[in-house]
């Protein structure tokens, strides 16, 4: 069993990351603590620290893959979960992350209004389609058409970057 | 070569292949299983859409989540949340300061013990490696008299160390949280160790059940009802649990 003060070292070290990760990933504060408690508590038992950051980190990522995986279908789609494997998650974590900033700096520097708007009502706020048309009185259709042209437009970008 | 009417249609059906997973995304649960999954999956740029869309929602999450977290507070909540971690905590500094005659204070800080108890637990140490164990109680006995709800050096003496290693080549902190064999300990001394474990008090309403000793296998991942339960399988002992405490009788 691994002394307390190493655990305690490691948690006050790792903490902040990890349970950053597991929010983004999963979405749902509640479950990303218990993720990032449950790695910690089966360090607990072990013996042997882990070799560096990275090894909490990728174990952080793999629970909470474990987690949607075990997710019902119509719940991933709620939460804008992968369905399946994606081969980015191959990729190293701090990469991956350095790729969410860049999507956002693109959306905020690149999308024209109402794009960006919509953009954030749709991924920001989880309005629908139909609640952003009220809020920017704007044609329903008109709201699905330019949502689609922004995912279009970061989509395109980001397949050449 | 496709014409450009052929393209049109072409752009149109694409088209609404994405508003069809817009309007399933907005509504989900209007839809089957095996609806949604054709839907995403109808092809290539159907898939990869919803995948920029999973992206685009874990951009908005990674920077929702920029600010501190309170690292303590997760801390203590992770204690909280796990008794049987903190247990066997709890029961790794007993066990070492039974085998090792340190002291732990219930918050968990090493308690200050005086010259003559570290030499008398030192020496202790050195008789119980030699088998003397008999004698070390008598003398244990005349020179450990504060600390109550400590583990005193009488308990060292009557504890067999769970390792052959002798005490001073090991450190207190690589003892692992194996069961604790309390190897004739009085039941004084080994429901304190137990008690403070746990958090609670020890209270002998039956006076003369303190001497009474035991061989008695104390794992750490048993809870204390548990502990109780066993050791009132011990014809000569019956222990309550009330209120934050033992009580014996």
């Amino acid at each position: 069993m691994l002394e307390q003060r190493i655990l305690e070292r490691l948690f006050r070290q790792n903490y902040s990351k990890m349970i950053h990760l597991a929010s983004v990933l999963l979405g749902n504060d509640e479950e990303a603590e218990d993720v990032v408690q449950d790695i910690f508590l089966r360090m607990a038992d072990s013996d042997i620290p882990p070799r560096n950051d990275n090894y909490l980190l990728t174990a952080v990522h793999n629970a909470c893959l474990n987690r949607i995986r075990q997710m019902r279908l119509h719940d991933k789609v709620k939460g804008l979960m992968p369905t399946q494997e994606d081969e980015n998650d191959l990729q190293p974590i701090d990469k991956r992350l350095e790729r969410l900033d860049d999507i956002l700096a693109y959306v905020d520097e690149q999308l024209k209004e109402p794009h960006c708007s919509i953009f954030h009502l749709r991924f920001d706020e989880d309005l629908t389609i139909g609640e952003i048309a009220r809020r920017l009185g704007l044609n329903p259709n008109t709201a699905y058409k330019y949502l689609m042209q922004s995912i279009q437009q970061i989509r395109h970008h980001f397949e050449h970057h | 070569m496709r014409t450009s009417e052929e393209n049109i249609l072409c752009e149109a059906r694409r088209l609404r292949r994405l508003r069809l997973l817009l309007e399933m995304l907005d509504n989900p649960d209007a839809y089957t299983e095996q609806e949604i999954q054709d839907i995403i999956d109808r092809d290539e740029d159907t898939r990869e859409t919803y995948r920029l869309m999973v992206e685009a929602k874990r951009s908005v999450r990674h920077r929702q989540h920029q600010k501190p977290v309170d690292v303590d507070a997760a801390w203590q909540r992770f204690v909280a949340a796990h008794p049987t971690v903190q247990r066997k905590f709890q029961f790794r500094k007993i066990a070492a300061s039974l085998t090792f005659g340190r002291a732990y204070s219930r918050s968990g800080e090493p308690m200050r013990a005086s010259l003559s108890s570290r030499i008398a637990a030192s020496f202790i140490g050195v008789l119980l490696a030699s088998g003397i164990a008999f004698a070390a109680i008598q003398i244990v006995r005349n020179i450990s008299t504060s600390q109550p709800q400590l583990p005193t050096a009488e308990q060292t003496t009557g504890i067999e160390p769970p390792t052959s290693l002798s005490a001073d080549t090991v450190k207190a902190d690589t003892i692992s949280a194996e069961p604790y064999i309390f190897n004739n300990v009085p039941l004084d001394s080994m429901l304190t160790a137990i008690a403070t474990a746990h958090g609670v008090g020890v209270e002998f309403e039956n006076e003369a059940a303190r001497g009474l000793r035991f061989h008695f296998v104390w794992k750490p991942e048993d809870s204390l009802s548990r502990i109780v339960e066993k050791l009132n399988t011990f014809e000569a002992v019956n222990i309550d649990m009330e209120d934050k405490k033992l009580v014996v009788r």
